[in-house]
């Protein structure tokens, strides 16, 4: 089965499914998985932090609710912490900023998701992320690929 | 390009990759070839029609509404749509609700290529366009 994720959702499923999610810009596809029950899971995060903005019911849109989701799911699934492993696509800037100081909501995510990974002690193994391109990503559960396609480029596996 | 004035948010000037080709094609033409090769050319010629073409429409809504709205210097980007507007709809994902599009065709000769303008006004901007334009709405009813 192939599923796609749009900008504020996640999904969980297992080998042989194919997960995939168009269109990365600032927003930034955190994957975690579980290479021993081939289990794992895409969050499309559009926001870093859930506290600083009205949470409402989409919990796959900020970066805490988001990962704290994907791990209870995982969890149900029978995952254990030590063998979860991460991957992190996007948090680009598309237009360059006159103002170089200017901190894209791109980068907060990238740090906001890694500062929470670290807290759960979940290595990040594999990552694409910043400049100015836009990006788009499948995930493949059987080897918890992550394959970035790039426009005028050819996909790479991270 | 960033609004301010009256009515602040996000301007996007949206074009096909065929259509950034025909307009290539078009200043190609106008420059006798001395420019066919260098995308940098085109892409700084299609900022300076998205230049423009803002100020005009925004002098319109201006006439219609009495609101004043300046636009920045235009930036561009070749990739994904919604990469592209990926961080205005993110930094306004949770308030805004609807946005303007405003469909062009221009015909220069016998080629023809399509834009689109979004106006994504912030929340605050977006009630103040809209009843102002309410508000002229209501003096066409009257008169």
């Amino acid at each position: 089965m192939i599923r796609e994720v749009h900008m504020g959702e996640g999904f969980i499923s297992k080998s042989p499914d194919i997960i995939m999610s168009q269109g990365l810009g600032s927003c930034v596809v955190v994957t975690i998985y579980d290479s021993r029950n081939k289990i794992g899971g895409l969050a499309h995060v559009m926001l870093p932090d859930s506290k600083r903005y009205e949470p409402g019911m989409v919990p796959y849109k900020y970066a805490d609710t988001a990962i704290l989701y994907l791990l209870e799911g995982l969890k149900a699934g029978l995952s254990e912490k030590p063998y979860l492993i991460a991957k992190l696509v996007g948090g680009a800037q598309m237009f360059k900023k006159l103002d170089q100081t200017d901190v894209g909501i791109g980068i907060q995510n990238i740090k906001a998701i890694k500062r929470i990974l670290q807290n759960e002690k979940i290595p990040v193994v594999g990552e694409d992320i910043g400049g100015h391109v836009g990006r788009s990503v499948e995930f493949h559960l059987e080897f918890g690929t992550l394959f970035v396609i790039k426009i005028g480029e050819n996909p790479r596996s991270i | 390009m960033d609004l301010v004035g009256d009515v602040t948010g996000t301007l996007y000037m949206l074009l096909s990759r065929d259509d950034f080709e025909k307009i290539s094609i078009l200043i190609k033409n106008i420059s006798h070839g001395e420019m066919s090769d260098d995308e940098n050319y085109t892409l700084s010629t299609v900022a300076e029609i998205g230049n423009v073409l803002a100020g005009v429409y925004l002098t319109s809504i201006h006439d219609f509404s009495s609101l004043t709205i300046y636009h920045t210097i235009p930036c561009t980007a070749v990739d994904m749509i919604q990469s592209i507007i990926d961080e205005t709809l993110v930094n306004l994902s949770k308030t805004v609700p609807d946005i303007f599009i405003f469909i062009n065709e221009f015909v220069i000769k016998t080629l023809s290529f399509k834009m689109y303008l979004l106006l994504i006004p912030s929340p605050d901007s977006f009630d103040r366009l809209v009843s102002s334009l309410q508000t002229i709405r209501r003096g066409i009813h009257d008169s």
